[in-house]
């Protein structure tokens, strides 16, 4: 984007303005944001330039076909109330989760404090200049889910309608992204220091799961199917759920009640009055948190001694022995190991999409709509795990630890494959395999011992997945690279392309355990072959330690 | 021991390419190191020596010349160089999350040195540098300094026979440059080669038994201090200024900068 903020936000000046900010200072950090994102290279193509701009259309096409599914499945309906219900609770979750597991980092990122603290910038100008630059790209990705349903409401309800619909989608994404940070903001009034980026973490987590769960409640709870058509009765109950205010606003120009007005009234005044309140209330002293935050980045057991533990236990050899790890990758293996187990960015990434794991498919197992045998459905949910497998390779970048490559760079007879193999290894033995476990354990109950041959296909269709990706994705060393902001499309991509995968794969290994129980077994043995052939021959020769260089430099 | 040099470097050369922009690091530098001797090298900021010296640690692996370390081409045997040397980076990225006890088990480890004799090793050093008492926690609660030593220590740990050295003693404290000069010069005195870049004039005028000064990618003086200084009464800041083209007197530039 190679825009002067000071155009774009000038709407916003009044209101920058009456929190205590300066505006002009909040441009001018913004454009730095943007001027930094735009200097990130891609490093696809052989470590060449390419251009960031592109990355953001590319980004927002991806989400304009996420956002195609939404008008899809309400083809049939009439009802505009219902369509943009659904479309605002769409948006209000991947905005919530986008900014949770994407942008709350850049919120809090502490990497510029030594630049930006000493300069006389007050708290509220840091916090704007922070939300501010958040808001943008989650307003283009906003607008890019919701263009396909503008475009139907369009044509279905008339211009009004849409327009309407499109305002009320930039004032959800403010209303949710604000929301959000008051919930940050709010907890760090609570707490601070070292605690503060673990409970942060733990919040996130619940937060995630809450909204899943919360998503998924709604829509059942307030659309009415009748067997000749779906639709909605909005009453004043619906005023207690956000997402109906939006609606509610975009129904304004075809129904006309004091419920539909009031939710209107809401939807407009809310968001303009929680960037006032928290613009002045919790952006006071913003510059603090930063530092304290900068402090909970370094205190990290400040005094509290560790002892040295070399990891032995089962649990750990058992691992090592079901993931292929070689005697003389061992050390790494052991490093990776602790790593992932310590690196708050990483498992502020990882737990919330083991949350995802559990929580999300189950409500298609156990749906009060859904068809075909319980012990079928369980093994399509058993399926869902590898939406969390395919993210861990990705994930695993994320870290501030810059340029460690050199560690293993002077160090001989170390292939830089072995770093990046082991590290994803690892995080599945540490993470993955044991929420794995407890999640196929009900089918031994549904299945009995046959049971295996469905769990061992499973499992290594998951871990060939992650192989996989890690064989494509660019190089980047552990817990090495900030969450930039340019990368968010890409994860929603990867799932699709995922369960377009998964779904033949799936049907496949039904049809084999309908012929008979044992004989998924034969996929699971193409499997395995693949990924070893991935994992020890291909992955060792893709990656030079030059590509490495290229990919991790400073 | 024996005479063959450890390091000899010929017609070194190495560019980077910024768009259509060539940016030429390392003009061809040609260099012969012999066994046990104490290398001060030295240059302006931008010169190209943590270039040299990631070049012949193996860091570097695209450049024109030949580079041999241990009678090792480092293109065709990075490992075996590797084994030989230990190499201290300028910046110390290390992983935060670990103590630096864990981070040399799997320093050792990789290197296959028998664990519990290196990390004797480890806790001699870590006393002798004065962080014994930090051994078990976490590197992200150390100082600058502090981090400089975990990287000093890891780089001894295997005892390797030459050690090259990017601006080892930036962050140091006094007692701690004290230290590493003894461990350098006691180093020297087993036969052990030490090639070390800094900006700290004084110690590179002690310690070193050769100096060498690298300008805009070209060595453009190579001896020992006193023969580089002559017959004059030089300080090696001074002759460091005159050889670099930055022998003027800037008080008056100086001056007018603070009064605009």
């Amino acid at each position: 984007m190679n825009l002067k903020a000071s155009s774009f936000l000038r709407p916003l000046k009044y209101v920058v303005e009456k929190t205590g900010a300066n505006f002009l200072q909040v441009c001018h950090l913004v454009d730095l944001r943007l001027l930094l994102d735009n200097r990130k290279l891609n490093p696809n193509s052989s470590g060449k330039n390419k251009d960031p701009n592109n990355t953001l259309v590319r980004q927002s096409l991806m989400f304009v076909l996420v956002g195609t599914f939404l008008p899809l499945m309400f083809s049939k309906s009439n009802d505009l109330f219902l369509i943009s219900f659904s479309t605002h609770i769409y948006l209000m979750v991947m905005v919530a989760v986008t900014m949770m597991s994407e942008y709350s980092v850049s919120l809090f990122d502490t990497r510029d404090n030594n630049l930006i603290i000493p300069l006389p910038v007050n708290g509220q100008t840091l916090g704007w200049a922070r939300v501010l630059h958040i808001m943008i790209y989650l307003l283009v990705i906003s607008f890019s889910l919701v263009l396909p349903s503008l475009v139907i409401i369009g044509i279905k309800f008339g211009i009004a309608s849409a327009l309407l619909m499109f305002a009320a989608s930039l004032l959800n994404t403010v209303f949710t992204l604000f929301f959000t940070i008051f919930l940050y903001l709010g907890l760090m009034k609570l707490t601070s220091g070292d605690k503060l980026k673990d409970v942060m973490m733990y919040i996130q987590i619940g937060l995630v799961i809450f909204i899943v769960v919360g998503y998924q409640l709604a829509q059942r709870s307030f659309v009415t199917n009748n067997g000749a058509e779906v639709f909605m009765s909005p009453s004043w109950r619906f005023l207690l759920i956000p997402p109906a205010w939006f609606s509610m606003l975009t129904t304004l120009w075809q129904i006309h009640s004091t419920v539909i007005l009031t939710g209107a009234v809401i939807a407009v005044v809310l968001p303009l009055l929680a960037m006032v309140f928290i613009g002045k209330k919790l952006f006071y002293g913003f510059e603090n948190t930063l530092v304290k935050l900068s402090a909970g980045d370094t205190s990290n057991a400040k005094g509290k001694s560790e002892k040295l533990q070399r990891e032995n236990t089962f649990w750990f050899r058992f691992n090592s022995i079901l993931l292929g790890v070689s005697k003389s990758e061992l050390p790494i293996f052991r490093l990776m190991w602790k790593l992932v187990g310590r690196e708050r960015l990483f498992k502020q990434s990882i737990l919330p999409m083991l949350a995802y794991m559990i929580v999300f498919p189950l409500f298609l197992v156990f749906s009060k709509n859904a068809t075909g045998d319980i012990s079928e459905r369980y093994l399509t949910f058993v399926y869902f795990t590898v939406m969390t497998s395919s993210m861990i390779p990705s994930v695993l970048c994320i870290g501030s630890n810059v340029y460690t490559l050199w560690i293993y760079q002077t160090l001989p007879n170390l292939k830089p494959s072995s770093v990046l193999s082991n590290a994803m290894k690892a995080a599945f033995a540490r993470f993955f395999i044991p929420v794995f476990i407890l999640m196929v354990a009900p089918l031994f109950y549904f299945k009995g011992v046959v049971a295996l041959a469905d769990i061992a296909t499973v499992f290594l269709f998951n871990y060939f997945v992650a192989i996989a990706i890690l064989y494509f994705q660019p190089p980047y060393f552990p817990f090495s690279q900030s969450r930039a902001t340019s990368q968010g499309g890409k994860t929603v991509l990867r799932m699709m392309l995922i369960v377009i995968l998964a779904l033949p794969l799936g049907f496949l290994h039904a049809y084999l355990s309908g012929k008979n129980g044992w004989f998924p077994l034969v996929l699971s043995a193409i499997f395995l072959l693949v990924l070893i052939l991935i994992d020890k021959k291909w992955f060792p020769r893709k990656i030079s330690w030059k590509l490495a260089e290229d990919v991790n430099k400073l | 021991m024996s005479n063959q040099p450890v390091i000899r470097i010929e017609n070194l050369k190495k560019s980077y390419k910024n768009g259509t922009e060539v940016n030429e690091v390392l003009k061809g530098i040609n260099l012969e190191v012999s066994p046990g001797q104490i290398i001060g090298y030295i240059g302006p900021n931008g010169a190209g020596k943590s270039t040299t010296l990631k070049i012949i640690c193996g860091l570097i692996d695209s450049f024109k010349g030949n580079v041999e370390v241990a009678g090792f081409d480092i293109r065709k045997d990075p490992t075996e160089v590797k084994r030989r040397i230990g190499y201290i980076p300028e910046l110390a990225n290390l992983y935060e999350s670990v103590t630096p006890m864990e981070y040399f088990s799997f320093i050792s480890e990789m290197r296959g040195l028998e664990l519990q004799h290196a990390l004797d090793r480890a806790h001699k050093l870590l006393s002798l540098l004065e962080i014994e008492a930090n051994a078990n926690q976490r590197i992200g609660s150390f100082s600058k300094g502090m981090k400089q030593k975990v990287l000093i220590i890891s780089a001894l740990l295997h005892n390797p026979d030459i050690l090259f050295m990017d601006e080892p003693l930036s962050g140091l404290d006094a007692n701690s440059v004290i230290t590493v000069k003894e461990i350098i010069t006691k180093m020297a005195a087993e036969g052990k080669t030490i090639f070390y870049s800094s900006h700290l004039m004084d110690v590179v005028e002690k310690v070193s038994d050769r100096i060498i000064l690298i300008n805009h990618g070209i060595i453009v003086a190579d001896g020992t201090f006193s023969e580089l200084k002559g017959t004059g009464n030089e300080s090696l800041e001074k002759l460091f200024a005159r050889l670099t083209g930055n022998d003027v007197d800037h008080t008056f530039e100086i001056s007018e900068a603070f009064n605009n």
